[in-house]
């Protein structure tokens, strides 16, 4: 990781189809730091994430990201972590994590190199996105459940990873129904209701 | 451009419609009435088309609302491509169906027209063929409209279909030429040349300016629509999510 | 780091490893041929004179038909938004998605041309000319076939849609191939068409290629 990171929104309105999902958010992550979001199903928080990461824009308002104080595009300072897979069916594990750079120890899934990622399970296939997400060695983590379809070690990792990216001047932004068990980290939590 | 930027907010679009919606709506009705009752009765046959040489007095105007419906469009399409104007969007919308009914009734007048210059329903000349493909690019635009779900989405999706449409009408129009010209001899003398009397040139002016202000009408009436519609349905849907922080403290 | 050269490995592997999907449109070509010249009552002199623009429809209607696998899935399964955060941008994607697009779709269709020639006893010259005149509409069908897929990735039944939106633009290919195809046999390489044809092909792509990108992002943005 390289210095520390910013993200900056001022009063983003965020509109899907006819709904307006969340209006004039103004938000400064500027340390180190757990930002938790939580909320109802259809609430908004993926639309929210999203937004941050820089794939979808804002109705109105601005979203900015900086490193060392210096403002930068999302793809330099972002990594997201989506709620659903996007792992290509046809490509056996370790091609998957070739593609796009990432080294399949970091999530203890050598031994499932030669598997084609149709037939990984969802723990198995997240854990995977997982691996894309470190390899991006980014300063924002955006993740977006995190935690679902992952067994108890795996929510342990998740965990354990988080602390680590934290403590490595990172920021992490985590939508989730169940609270992310951190210790010693500076967390906020931003509910939706 | 500073019309244009004047306009993009709604209220002050309401307020400008207000007026321009009516005279538009009431000026096409006069002109092409007076047009119609001009062109039936004051104008005179044509010596080589006869009577059918009233069919002009509606083909032409539809012929070139059709093109200048389907520019506006693009130019609309640019507008809110790049400004993100939500009222360009709009007015591109409400031209395509007005633009669309056009370019089909400048095919089928052309048709009937054609049965007795031509003796034959259609010709593969160089204007038909190019006005028909025009056809199939306004029922794409319109598609993509119809089949995205998130209004702001289709509405770039769309943008983006009306520029390259509009990009490869001129490309479409000299390769359809080239090739009715290689391959078909000319067919028809259209009357539509400068030398065109006082009697025929008045009706002709008089329905393309109707049509054109028909035209104005559908794209300020469609964007008021719209307007209407988006208002009351954020009216009747929930409020944004209420948007709490606090600092969790470990134990 | 992603480039273009990882994306075409990946998808022609997963081509490759899709159980013979790719081949549908190299089916429906020759399905469309044979249909064709049994509607002609199989009489060669007519076929003769059809085989190179029903050559050319086959080819552009098969191409058409996979519109949707151009960038649908990457749009769906949201790659095209992990591409671009890690760096590899809308444009870059347009491009190699193109490429990779017509290489998979459109290129076996081309190779292939010669063969389905037979069945309409056509000579080697007017063979000569349809091969070179497809190769130069190459980046041109590809680029405007995988604009429309790109335009309607993220809908659930795009498929038509994507014929509707690029068939209209792919009147002036059609009209300068065709000839291209025939003027070979007459003019040789000199043939003005030749020059035409290249010209409103490399014209769709550099049309095609923001227009793509721009679909990208606009699909991304949900």
């Amino acid at each position: 990781m390289t210095g520390t990171a910013t993200l900056k929104l001022t009063d983003v309105d965020i509109i899907r189809g006819h709904r307006t999902l969340i209006s004039a958010l103004t938000l400064t992550l500027d340390r180190p730091q757990l930002l938790w979001v939580e909320g109802g199903n259809g609430i908004g928080k993926t639309s929210l994430l999203r937004t941050c990461a820089g794939l979808s824009q804002p109705a109105s308002g601005q979203v900015a990201w900086a490193l060392n104080e210096e403002s930068c595009k999302a793809p330099d300072a972002v990594a997201f972590l989506p709620a659903d897979t996007y792992n290509k069916s046809g490509l056996t594990t370790l091609e998957s994590a070739q593609f796009w750079g990432a080294d399949l120890g970091t999530v203890d899934m050598e031994s499932h190199a030669t598997t084609r990622t149709e037939r990984l399970s969802t723990g198995q296939a997240k854990r995977l996105s997982i691996a894309n997400l470190i390899a991006a060695e980014k300063p924002i983590w955006i993740l977006d459940e995190p935690l679902a379809g992952l067994d108890a070690s795996g929510r342990e990792d998740v965990t354990a990873l988080l602390s680590e990216h934290i403590s490595n001047d990172g920021i992490a932004i985590v939508a989730s129904h169940t609270p992310i068990p951190v210790a010693n980290i500076f967390t906020q939590r931003l509910t939706l209701g | 451009m500073r019309f244009i930027s004047y306009l993009a907010n709604p209220a002050r679009f309401l307020r400008f419609s207000k007026y321009a919606t009516p005279i538009a709506g009431w000026l096409a009705l006069a002109l092409i009435g007076v047009g119609t009752l001009v062109s039936l009765i004051f104008s005179p046959p044509a010596i080589e088309h006869g009577q059918t040489v009233r069919m002009m007095y509606v083909h032409v105007p539809a012929a070139w609302c059709s093109m200048a419906a389907y520019t506006a469009i693009a130019v609309a399409s640019l507008v809110s491509f790049v400004w993100r104007h939500n009222l360009a969007d709009s007015v591109a919308r409400s031209l395509a169906l007005p633009g669309a009914a056009f370019t089909f009734l400048a095919l089928v007048t052309g048709s009937l027209w054609g049965r007795p210059a031509w003796g034959t329903w259609w010709q593969w000349d160089g204007r038909m063929t190019s006005v028909l493909v025009l056809l199939f690019i306004y029922i794409g635009y319109m598609a993509i409209w119809n089949i995205v779900a998130d209004r702001r989405q289709a509405a770039r999706l769309a943008a983006i279909v009306a520029m390259v449409g509009w990009l490869n009408i001129p490309i479409i129009k000299f390769s359809v030429n080239w090739w009715n010209t290689l391959h078909q001899p000319a067919t028809i003398s259209e009357p539509g040349a400068p030398g065109l009397p006082f009697e025929l040139l008045l009706p002709l002016l008089l329905m393309a300016l109707g049509y054109t202000a028909l035209l104005a009408w559908f794209a300020l009436r469609g964007t008021e629509a719209e307007l209407a519609e988006l208002k009351s349905q954020r009216a009747a849907t929930n409020k944004p999510a209420s948007v709490k922080l606090e600092t969790v403290t470990h134990d | 780091m992603i480039g273009v050269s990882t994306i075409l490995k990946r998808d022609v592997k997963r081509a490759a490893r899709s159980g013979g999907t790719w081949a549908y449109g190299l089916v429906f070509m020759v399905i469309f041929l044979t249909l064709s010249a049994i509607a002609l009552d199989g009489e060669m002199s007519t076929l003769r004179r059809l085989g190179v623009p029903l050559i050319w429809l086959a080819v552009t209607f098969a191409t058409l038909m996979s519109a949707d696998r151009a960038f649908s899935e990457d749009i769906k399964d949201g790659t095209t938004g992990q591409l671009w955060l890690g760096g590899f941008g809308y444009l870059e994607q347009a491009g190699s998605g193109i490429f990779a697009f017509g290489l998979i779709h459109l290129l076996p269709l081309i190779i292939t041309a010669p063969l389905w020639s037979v069945l309409f006893d056509l000579n080697s010259e007017t063979v000569i000319g349809l091969v070179a005149a497809l190769l130069l509409a190459f980046p041109g069908i590809a680029a405007f076939t995988a604009l429309a897929g790109a335009l309607t990735g993220g809908q659930g039944k795009g498929g038509f849609l994507a014929i509707f939106i690029s068939a209209p633009l792919l009147v002036p290919i059609l009209i300068f191939g065709v000839a291209a195809s025939q003027a070979y046999a007459i003019t040789g390489w000199a043939a003005v068409e030749f020059r035409a044809l290249a010209g409103l092909s490399l014209l769709a792509l550099a049309v095609s290629v923001p227009a793509t990108a721009a679909a990208l992002a606009a699909n991304t943005d949900r």
